[in-house]
């Protein structure tokens, strides 16, 4: 289906041309850029079959919990805590809100991580760690009762904004990052087993980008990952980056013999 | 003497074609002056001021103070002569006092002793006054003479886009950056705005119009409902003499071309073809006269009105690869990524809309005596009329009938020697529109759902004998089967009345105090068919009749547009008992609800209403010092109270809506340096308060049930056949799994499993949003204002013509919206960012804690979080220099030219991203997940806007007149965005890069072209053939365009720093944008997949309200025998 031209609009366009060229084209300058110093927010074992939901408890699972429980969170942020939060691998039901770019990262299909306080009275000011930890991590739950499988083969390393895509993914095609970012199974550099992308979006405006590492045929159970490297902004500053994980078995966790009520 | 009567007609050709004798006894002007002694240049007292007009019944008169000054009030605007006579000096006057609609002029008047030696009997002062000395609000006046020569619309509204900082927003007119529903429509001084949207709800047609006082913003207390402009319109009136006219006006789609197609990679397009068989025809007739000459007047009119907008269907198909770019599936595509699509030959539909409307009007002017007058106004538009659209039978029609009636008496009396002004007046708008369905085979399409199949599948799947000439290369998206889906019938009635006072007296200057109280008691009553409980999106295929789906592709998706939820939110004692009234949990987690209310095999027709009291109480004084100086002040309070009578759970907290504490104050500063009435700088700042329309009342207090889930397709009773067999196919009866929730009655098991594995749990959902009792409000909740400011100069370089600077401001102070701080589990309504926390304490929400200011809570996702609501945020700051020159000597123009900015997060009474009109209900709020790259320029940023309109009256002979003219308007391009699916909504809203930030659109341009010829016949006759050519230009410039970067679910990318200043109106928008924004190309779903990229994104798109490219030209011809 063509359009009909029209002599009178050719003229029309010279018309149009010539009212351009005295017309004002004003600027609309709006963006600063963030020159925020980078930082690491937190780091999420990610279920990558996305159930959208957080695992039941696991049987067994006793305190010291890797995450703030109920307790820690009633005493750190008093009244503040959300009841009936989700829970973890370990029966965290309470996870402190997150009032603002410093504070304790929120977790998806959260497995676990470990991160530090230092409770200044009235301002809930949080202290991050320089080094992120995740221990005891399952590396699958297999929830029998309600059939849902939890595949946490990826590890996102979440930053408190965008970096520098090239010194993570040089090429958005390929899943694997420069020579500066490295894998490690203990010793052994296995970034070849691994998809390492950069992930700009995010789920809130605290954040920004991160790393997603996910193993391509799964972690290995009662081994120590290691996300070691160094990266860098889109202003040009870098940051060092250090990720442990100490993987342990999967869980099942079987159908129960009582129908639960509620 | 005849011909020297006919050859001054001719002088003002324009001026003959109309009634000059207008009038309105409501919406008047005021001239004031001060008469001096022409010898000694004192002030004279005693002198009698006498105004006289033909839009004057009899005479006003006015006796000057001991400071010589006069003043003459509600005075119908029109072309005025004064006089002044006193004993012992030679009387004197000052004529072509062109006063318009709410103006106020100085014409001051020097009247010279008798005992000077003069030739003149009569003395006369010089140029007349044309700047409003007594206001500093900002806008414009179009009068009947730029009505009758200027190119414009056939009705008004559009035509108000004359005024600087306006432009059309796809409902309406906008303002200084604020959207349509946000003003206030007057006709006659009766408020015609709509009750549930806000919108216009009366478009007379020209032809009745005397003049239209486009007010941008800043005015006085005694107006109100509005924090945007006011279009304030004054019909025709009667006369002295007897004038009309007989005219017809047709603009054939025979001269018009057709709009490209928009882009599609798909087999199923279509587009305008106006030459096929377009037109928009009017004639009609209208006559006034005196019925008792000075006392009363009549004027009556009516016009019939037919349109037809052709648009053709036609198939096309993807060309398979021969070499270049190609898809990896072997299809070609273009250099700039798209693909090469070829129509098929003999597969082009024409369908179309069609209208047909009879307008008609009536006005009675009484002057009872020089102190008291009356009118009576009346309008009626009954229309019918059909709206059609590609697709399958039962959709592709939309019967409907549509009316608007005005009812409005006015009194006006002036007491204590005129010193005090008292006007009543009262009215009655009332307009409806009814969906009649389009009835196929015997089934009507109001009655059956309708189902918009999301996946791509072959065409062949939907269309009876039809085949592909290449298998495979006639995918289609968003097919449409079944019936029309939503449809909603609105009903509005206002009953409205005002008393007014104006006090004028003397304390340290002139004073005109003014007080008032405005009463309107306005309905919304809406009717909606929700054709089976919500409308469906399929993204299986057509005749899949596997077992279990597994995966979300397949599965048929209930979505009314409002959102999906999580199940888990859903399995809450509180929420459950919102939507089912007897719900029970079973022991394997599924959910089973045994109430049979919920479930419909039929289309749920859900009759709503609502009311609200928006009253209002004002102040204000006008002190003029010395004459050059005056300052406005005055204060308005707004009281609203909203009533659902039909809603089953009105708030048990607060069983009415009710803010009765908005206050307003307003001040104004105008320095008349020149003394005279022809020059001013000026100051203003004020408070304006939103009217709340009751959609708000409808949709969120009035038990709206709002189904949506997730379903699997695969266990429907669907076939290929049965789609393209039996368009009635019905989801609700089909699929045995689809379990509705609606209302009505209808078989079948009504058990949701919330937990079943049927589709992955992060993908199904079920749950009522929009309250399905009621969205609960803050018990603290205030009105939304704005604050204006602004400030100019404006001076009479030559008579008439009037130059000036201004600058505006305008900023977003409070709104109101829904919100959710759980995405979509729970909404309450508030002031975001400014509400203090509560809890509820009775009701479905006992118990429940909202918190307007931070969010914290758990998320319909699973996720937890705490963020603070972001305060909302409009600034607008403009400068305009204009130039306006009424109409005399032949001539008249308006021209501006406007630069503005306009930043903040939400762009008013409805989303310009998406076309969503819930005025205070928009997605905007309503979850944490869509906050993020809110800010950036809003969508109706338009930086740059020249406007130049104007005619000229060339006399050819003595008995023929040309009368040229031009209608010119240039504007830089609207701001575009990129968006993602929205998770939870399935919309594509959510801001991947900040808003605004993928470049502006090109600049358009449009020049409108007119001529009339126009012959005097013998006697009162005149006779007009008339050419308009719009958009002579033709350049159909992209007005809109495809902004989804991606259908794939996605969060923001917040922070994104890619503010590409022409990436969308680049050859390959997609690579442009990546280009500019360095993290687009690594762009993740939420589920951490790269996001598959929409090829269309950046192509030229229409949108709800937005056509896709600019109207090509047309042509107008008109005749018209006047008399």
């Amino acid at each position: 289906m063509s359009t009909r031209n029209w002599t009178l609009g050719s003229i029309g366009r010279t018309l149009a041309a010539l009212v351009a060229m005295v017309a004002v084209t004003a600027c609309d300058p709006y963006m600063k850029a963030n020159t925020a110093a980078p930082f690491v927010v937190g780091v999420i074992g990610q279920d990558i079959n996305f159930n959208g939901i957080a695992p039941p408890d696991v049987e067994g699972c006793v305190k010291p919990f890797p995450d703030p429980n109920q307790e820690w969170a009633d005493a750190t942020y008093p009244g503040t805590c959300i009841e009936g939060g989700y829970a973890t691998v370990c029966p965290v039901t309470c996870f402190p809100p997150r009032m603002g770019p410093g504070f304790a990262p929120y977790f998806l299909g959260v497995l676990g991580a470990t991160y530090k306080t230092d409770l200044v009275p009235n301002t809930y000011t949080y202290e991050l760690p320089a080094l992120y930890v995740l221990t005891d991590y399952p590396v699958f739950i297999d929830d029998q009762d309600s059939g849902t499988f939890f595949d946490y083969s990826q590890i996102r390393v979440v930053f408190n904004k965008l970096m520098n895509p090239k010194s993570i993914q040089p090429d958005p095609g390929i899943p694997a990052p420069p020579a500066t970012l490295r894998i490690l199974e203990g010793t052994v550099d296995v970034t070849d087993q691994f998809a390492v992308e950069y992930n700009p979006n995010s789920e809130t405006d605290y954040w920004g980008a991160s790393i997603d590492v996910t193993a391509v045929e799964g972690l290995n159970a009662d081994s120590t990952y290691r996300i070691v490297g160094v990266v860098e902004d889109q202003q040009g500053n870098q940051l060092n980056v250090l990720v442990t994980i100490r993987t342990v078995d999967g869980i099942v966790i079987a159908t129960p013999t009582e129908a639960a009520t509620k | 003497m005849r011909k020297k009567l006919l050859r001054l007609l001719w002088v003002a050709p324009v001026a003959m074609l109309l009634f000059a004798d207008a009038a309105s006894a409501q919406s008047t002007g005021t001239i004031v002056g001060v008469v001096n002694d022409a010898a000694t240049g004192r002030p004279v007292a005693g002198a009698l001021v006498i105004a006289t007009s033909r839009s004057l019944q009899g005479e006003q008169t006015a006796v000057t103070d001991g400071r010589g000054q006069y003043t003459l009030t509600a005075l119908p605007p029109g072309l005025y002569r004064l006089s002044a006579q006193l004993q012992g000096f030679r009387p004197a006057e000052r004529t072509d006092i062109n006063l318009r609609v709410d103006f106020t002029l100085r014409a001051n008047i020097a009247i010279v002793p008798e005992a000077v030696q003069m030739e003149e009997q009569v003395v006369r002062t010089g140029t007349a006054p044309a700047v409003n000395i007594g206001s500093a609000e900002a806008g414009t006046i179009v009068s009947k003479e730029f009505l009758a020569s200027v190119p414009t619309a056939r009705t008004f509204e559009t035509v108000a886009t004359v005024a600087p900082t306006a432009q059309f927003d796809g409902y309406g007119v906008s303002f200084a950056g604020a959207t349509s529903p946000e003003n206030n429509y007057i006709i006659d001084g009766l408020r015609v705005s709509s009750t549930g949207y806000g919108l216009l709800g009366t478009n007379l047609l020209t032809n009745f119009i005397d003049q239209i006082d486009v007010k941008v913003g800043s005015f006085m207390p005694e107006y109100g409902y509005a924090t945007a402009g006011i279009i304030n319109t004054v019909t025709k009136s009667g006369g002295n003499e007897f004038h009309g006219s007989i005219w017809g006006n047709l603009t054939p789609g025979l001269f018009t071309p057709s709009t490209p197609g928009t882009q599609s990679a798909y087999a199923l397009a279509s587009q305008s073809t106006p030459y096929k068989g377009s037109y928009d025809a009017d004639f009609g007739l209208e006559v006034g006269g005196p019925i008792v000459k000075d006392k009363l007047w009549f004027y009556a009119g009516f016009a019939p009105r037919m349109t037809y907008a052709a648009r053709t269907q036609y198939y096309q198909q993807r060309t398979p690869c021969t070499g270049g770019n190609c898809t990896s599936t072997g299809w070609q595509l273009d250099q700039y990524g798209q693909y090469v699509m070829k129509p098929i030959a003999g597969t082009e539909v024409g369908y179309g809309s069609s209208s047909t409307q009879y307008n008609a009007i009536a006005k009675l002017t009484w002057l009872i005596n020089e102190n008291h007058n009356a009118f009576v106004s009346f309008n009626t538009q009954p229309t019918s009329g059909s709206t059609n659209f590609a697709g399958d039978a039962l959709a592709s029609a939309a019967p409907y009938t549509t009316n608007s009636t005005n009812v409005t008496l006015n009194y006006t009396g002036k007491f204590i020697d005129k010193h005090l002004l008292f006007e009543v007046k009262g009215g009655w708008y009332n307009s409806y529109s009814k969906s009649t369905g389009n009835v196929v085979a015997g089934v009507n399409s109001l009655n059956v759902p309708g189902v918009t199949w999301q996946t791509a599948q072959p065409l062949e799947n939907f269309v009876n004998n039809f085949t592909c000439p290449v298998t495979g290369a006639c995918p289609v998206s968003q097919y449409r089967t079944g019936g029309a889906g939503y449809t909603e019938d609105p009903t509005d009635n206002r009953y409205a009345g005002s008393a007014t006072f104006t006090g004028l007296f003397d304390l340290a200057g002139q004073h005109q105090l003014k007080g008032g109280v405005q009463i309107d008691y306005s309905t919304y009553d809406l009717t909606k068919y929700y054709a089976g409980g919500g409308s469906f999106y399929a993204y299986g295929t057509p005749g899949s009749t596997s077992g279990t789906i597994s995966t979300a592709a397949n599965a048929l998706r209930m979505i009314r547009g409002y959102g999906e939820l999580d199940p888990n939110s859903m399995i809450s004692a509180s929420r459950s008992a919102s939507w089912c009234a007897s719900l029970t949990t079973n022991a394997d987690g599924s959910v089973t609800c045994n109430d049979p209310g919920l479930k419909s095999g039929n289309a749920v027709k859900l009759a709503r209403t609502s009311n609200t009291w928006s009253n209002a109480y004002f102040l204000q004084d006008s002190w003029t010092i010395a004459n050059v100086l005056t300052l406005n002040f005055g204060v308005r309070l707004d009281t609203q109270t909203i009533s659902t009578p039909s809603g089953s759970a009105i708030n048990p907290d607060m069983p009415k809506f009710a803010i009765n504490d908005s206050w307003a104050p307003r001040v104004q500063a105008i320095w008349d340096f020149t003394g005279n009435g022809r020059g001013k700088v000026q100051a203003n700042w004020g408070m304006y308060y939103e009217t709340i329309p009751l959609d708000i009342a409808i949709r969120a207090f009035n038990a709206e049930p709002g189904p949506a889930g997730y379903y699997q397709l695969g266990s429907c009773n669907l076939g290929k056949s049965d789609v393209k067999n039996n368009p009635g196919f019905n989801p609700l009866v089909d699929c045995p799994n689809v379990y509705g929730l609606s209302v009505g009655s209808g078989p079948g098991p009504n058990t949701v499993n919330l937990n079943s594995p049927l589709v992955s749990a992060s993908r199904r959902g079920f749950g009522i949003t929009g309250g399905g009792t009621y969205a609960p409000w803050a018990p603290d909740l205030k009105a939304p204002y704005n604050q204006q400011f602004g400030g100019g100069v404006q001076y009479e370089v030559l008579q008439d013509l009037t130059v000036g600077v201004e600058y505006l401001g305008r900023r977003l102070s409070q709104v109101i919206e829904d919100m959710s701080s759980d995405d979509a589990a729970s909404y309450y309504i508030a002031n975001p960012a400014v509400s203090k926390p509560w809890t509820v304490t009775s009701g479905p929400y006992e118990g429940q804690t909202f918190n307007p200011v931070n969010a914290v809570g758990l998320s319909g996702m699973g996720v937890p979080f705490s963020v603070a609501w972001p305060k909302p945020q409009r600034d607008y700051d403009a400068f305009s220099f204009t130039l306006n020159k009424l109409f005399s000597k032949r001539w008249l123009a308006q021209a501006s030219y406007t630069w503005s900015s306009m930043r903040g997060n939400y762009t008013g009474l409805f989303r310009t991203e998406d076309g969503q009109k819930d005025p205070n209900l928009s997605a905007d709020y309503d979850l944490i997940s869509l906050l993020g790259n809110g800010n950036g320029p809003l969508g109706l940023n338009r930086t740059n806007q020249i406007k130049a309109a104007g005619s000229y009256n060339a006399t050819l002979s003595p008995d023929v007149s040309l009368v040229p003219a031009v209608n010119f308007k240039a504007m830089s391009g609207l701001p575009q965005s990129a968006y993602a699916i929205q998770p939870i909504y399935g919309q594509p809203i959510a801001n991947l890069i900040p808003r605004g930030m993928a470049g502006n659109l090109d600049w358009t341009y449009q020049l409108d072209l007119g001529a009339k010829l126009v012959w005097a016949l013998s006697g009162p006759y005149t006779l007009q053939f008339s050419l308009d050519i719009f958009n002579i230009l033709n350049m159909q410039t992209a007005q809109w365009t495809n902004q989804t970067y991606t259908l794939d679910s996605a969060n923001p990318m917040n922070g994104a720093q890619c503010g590409s200043k022409n990436a969308i109106t680049s050859k390959n928008p997609i690579a442009a944008l990546q280009a500019d924004c360095p993290d687009l190309p690594y762009a993740r779903t939420t589920d951490g997949r790269r996001v598959s990229v929409n090829l269309n994104y950046g192509q030229p798109t229409s949108s709800t309200i937005f056509n896709a490219y600019q109207i090509p030209i047309s042509a107008r011809f008109g005749v018209q025998l006047s008399f």
